[in-house]
């Protein structure tokens, strides 16, 4: 080889390595956007936990079926694929899987967990990497509140919860359906999901004392296996209403007693909880006329709701979807939407689309997916209310309701 | 033979060392915080080992030390912002002071009784933890409930995000290393020493050993001590890596569980066995969590069934090979 063709395929070679190091990586597209998830798929909270896998997996079918999501950097559609692993219902496990996604699997982008304690164990791990992370399944203010601008959540918090029933109670005061001042005995499991709850029902009892009289204030360790002592001191108060708040299985077993002991009030909920199948199918008629304060339910016929049991049902054998299911399957939407929206795949510009988010129309209640600056929709609940052979009511607010609530439970 | 052993022990030590930077090479990051966790579960069933293989007292409470210990180093790193190496000692501090106050009465019960007392402070440990805010409360030491949570109940505590992550979790993943390696070679010394001679002549027979003139309540204690001093330590590394805790979760009768498992599987009483087990332990616990395979077009996720193989494994070498992985090792050696 002479002197001269020596230099031009050396300048050549240093031309096309230039242009690959420069321009080469911003274009070649992906081919697979890659979303990772650590879910409790075994252990106490795995029902919830599968329920949010079928929501992200339904979603990310319908993604793909038109052939991927569109990114405008890459002028194409690119298909999702979506990791998740299980975290055993165990915070220390969820951190460690969170951890492994984002460094082993090497996710493009997060979708949250749930519940509760588990996302606020875990949340800091977007923060750590830099990765957009969405999630439908932890509620408490806290996870917020701690200056985190990469995670957002889909459901409203929990003082809120508690403050839509006190509406609700208001309600039927004014209507005569409830005395002045109403005695409310408090129940709550010991986590920060019910201490909020608690300070909302003190708020409202603070702000108008001549409505509210919280008679029992008592708090429960999670997976109560014996829900007696709670009863009878329930018992002892001679409240008109009584609020609780629960995970599904305390949900279960606290009614349950509550029913063996044939206990009555005129207004019985247990937060967010009330229309589960599996609980109504152990707890059988006593569970008739629960109230719930939700985020979702599928007895809700405005257009998106529609849409969306109807696609769940057509793929999961004619299943009724529950609120896990749902905000699984909105959570992975608005993140869907957020990365179109930028049009590109850098974590950072992604970041800023979901904060700037304004998603309509959608499952969620007001119909619009927007994030307050501490990255936590702040809308409002729904309630429902359950009904003898199973049937479940919207029963607030007035724009979404079905039918007015049965208040005192007859 | 000796040489051989040493030159082992030092690979392995440079091999751990230059995990970060494999990880680096390999651009796998989750081999760092794996190994670090590894690292964290080997001091912890070591460390166990010396109360609970030498000294033949099995303890269901150790998840309290390690549960001391992050709350320790949390709520100092809450509100003084107490660096992280003086941390540490504190929170290994805290569980010592801890252990040794319900030592002295319990370690004085035999046979089954000491394990089951253990089991009793465990729990009550995790309530008095998770309730302690409220107790504190229009207390005469309300004030350290007043402007922040002292451990913040069912909520946790977050702790300061450092300034810098990724230097933050090299400096800890070092911590540790150094922490595992100190806390085999305290094994080890106990393992050779008076002190360690006592503990085992205690396992065997308390009251031969107490003829012979050994202080049976006072090793005991002492043993207890050093063991609850490790433990704590690693739980305020724990804490240091995660940045939340509550005390639901690091008081876990899991935990305690874990810490008697490991160097049940591993080879108890022995110096190597604990360490083996802890590996075998987390290493298989973190990789079949994610496997799966098919059978018979039924997708199998060796997640859902990780509890009850490792439960099989337990059984097979309870009934096998009581003398754990190490004991199969050394047995398939001199076959």
């Amino acid at each position: 080889m002479n002197r001269r063709k020596f230099l031009k395929i050396s300048l050549a070679s240093a031309g096309a390595l230039t242009a690959a190091a420069c321009g080469g990586s911003s274009s070649a597209a992906p081919a697979e956007i890659h979303f990772g998830a650590g879910l409790p798929l075994t252990g106490g909270q795995a029902r919830e936990g599968s329920l949010f896998k079928k929501g992200y997996e339904l979603a990310a079918k319908e993604v793909n079926d038109t052939g991927g999501l569109m990114i405008k950097e890459f002028n194409k559609k690119i298909p999702v694929k979506l990791t998740m692993l299980d975290d055993k219902s165990d915070p220390t496990a969820s951190v460690q899987v969170y951890e492994k996604l984002a460094t082993e699997d090497k996710v493009n982008f997060f979708l949250g967990g749930y519940s509760t304690p588990l996302v606020q164990a875990h949340s800091i791990v977007p923060q750590k990497y830099s990765i957009p992370y969405v999630n439908g399944g932890g509620s408490t203010g806290e996870i917020y509140q701690r200056n985190n601008k990469w995670i957002f959540g889909l459901i409203t918090n929990i003082e809120r919860l508690a403050t839509t029933l006190i509406k609700f109670i208001a309600a039927q005061q004014d209507a005569g359906k409830l005395p002045k001042p109403v005695k409310i005995a408090l129940l709550v499991e010991n986590t920060s999901h019910g201490k909020e709850f608690v300070k909302g029902v003190e708020d409202a009892q603070k702000a108008s004392p001549d409505r509210y009289q919280v008679v029992l204030n008592e708090a429960f360790e999670l997976n109560i296996k014996d829900a007696d002592p709670l009863m009878q001191k329930l018992k002892a108060t001679n409240a008109d209403v009584f609020l609780c708040d629960a995970r599904v299985a305390d949900y279960t077993t606290i009614h349950r007693r509550y029913v063996e002991l044939g206990l009555k009030h005129k207004v019985v909920s247990y937060g967010p909880r009330g229309p589960e199948k599996a609980a109504r199918d152990a707890i059988g008629a006593g569970s008739n006329y629960i109230v719930a304060a939700n985020w979702w339910n599928s007895a809700l016929v405005d257009e998106p709701s529609k849409a969306f049991t109807a696609k769940y049902k057509a793929a999961y054998a004619n299943e009724d979807p529950e609120w896990f299911a749902a905000l699984g399957y909105e959570t992975a939407r608005v993140m869907f939407a957020a990365i179109e929206q930028a049009g590109t795949l850098d974590k950072t510009k992604v970041r800023d689309a979901i904060a700037a988010t304004k998603m309509k129309p959608s499952l969620v209640i007001g119909g619009e997916v927007s994030f307050d600056t501490d990255g936590q929709i702040k809308n409002d609940y729904m309630m429902t209310q359950n009904l003898p052979d199973g049937k479940v009511a919207v029963i607030w607010p007035s724009t979404l309701a079905s039918q007015a609530a049965i208040v005192p439970i007859p | 033979m000796k040489n051989r052993k040493n030159l082992y022990v030092l690979g392995g030590i440079a091999l751990l060392a230059i995990i970060p930077l494999i990880a680096k090479t390999i651009d796998n990051g989750y081999l760092q915080t794996l190994t670090f966790f590894v690292m964290m579960f080997v001091s912890m069933s070591v460390a166990w080992n010396i109360i609970g293989g030498y000294a033949g007292q099995i303890s269901f409470g150790h998840g309290t030390f390690w549960g001391l210990g992050a709350f320790t180093t949390a709520i100092f790193a809450i509100r003084t912002g107490l660096p992280a190496w003086l941390a540490m000692p504190i929170g290994g501090l805290v569980a010592m002071l801890y252990g040794m106050s319900w030592g002295y009465p319990t370690l004085r019960l035999r046979g089954p009784y000491f394990a089951i007392a253990t089991i009793g402070i465990g729990e009550a440990t995790r309530l008095i933890m998770l309730n302690l805010d409220q107790l504190l409360k229009n207390s005469p030491l309300d004030w350290l409930v007043k402007d922040k949570p002292f451990t913040g109940g069912a909520s946790g505590l977050i702790l300061p995000s450092p300034n810098d992550f990724q230097a933050n979790q090299l400096l800890l993943f070092y911590i540790c290393l150094g922490f595992m390696i100190l806390t085999i070679a305290i094994s080890a010394w106990i393992n050779n020493s008076r002190f360690g001679l006592a503990l085992r002549a205690v396992n065997m027979d308390q009251e031969a050993a107490e003829t012979l003139g050994v202080s049976a309540s006072r090793y005991k204690v002492l043993a207890l001590m050093v063991s609850a001093f490790l433990v704590g330590v690693a739980g305020s590394l724990y804490a240091q890596y995660v940045l939340f805790i509550d005390a639901r979760e690091v008081f876990s009768f899991s935990n305690s569980i874990a810490m008697v498992l490991m160097p049940t599987v591993g080879g108890i009483g022995t110096l190597w066995g604990p360490a083996l087990g802890a590996l075998v332990f987390k290493v298989a616990d973190d990789r079949l969590s994610s496997a799966r395979f098919m059978l018979g077009g039924m997708q199998i996720n060796l997640g859902d069934v990780n509890l009850m193989l490792y439960g099989l494994l337990l059984v097979l070498i309870i009934l096998f090979e009581p003398g754990g992985v190490l004991g199969l090792l050394k047995r398939l050696r001199k076959k």
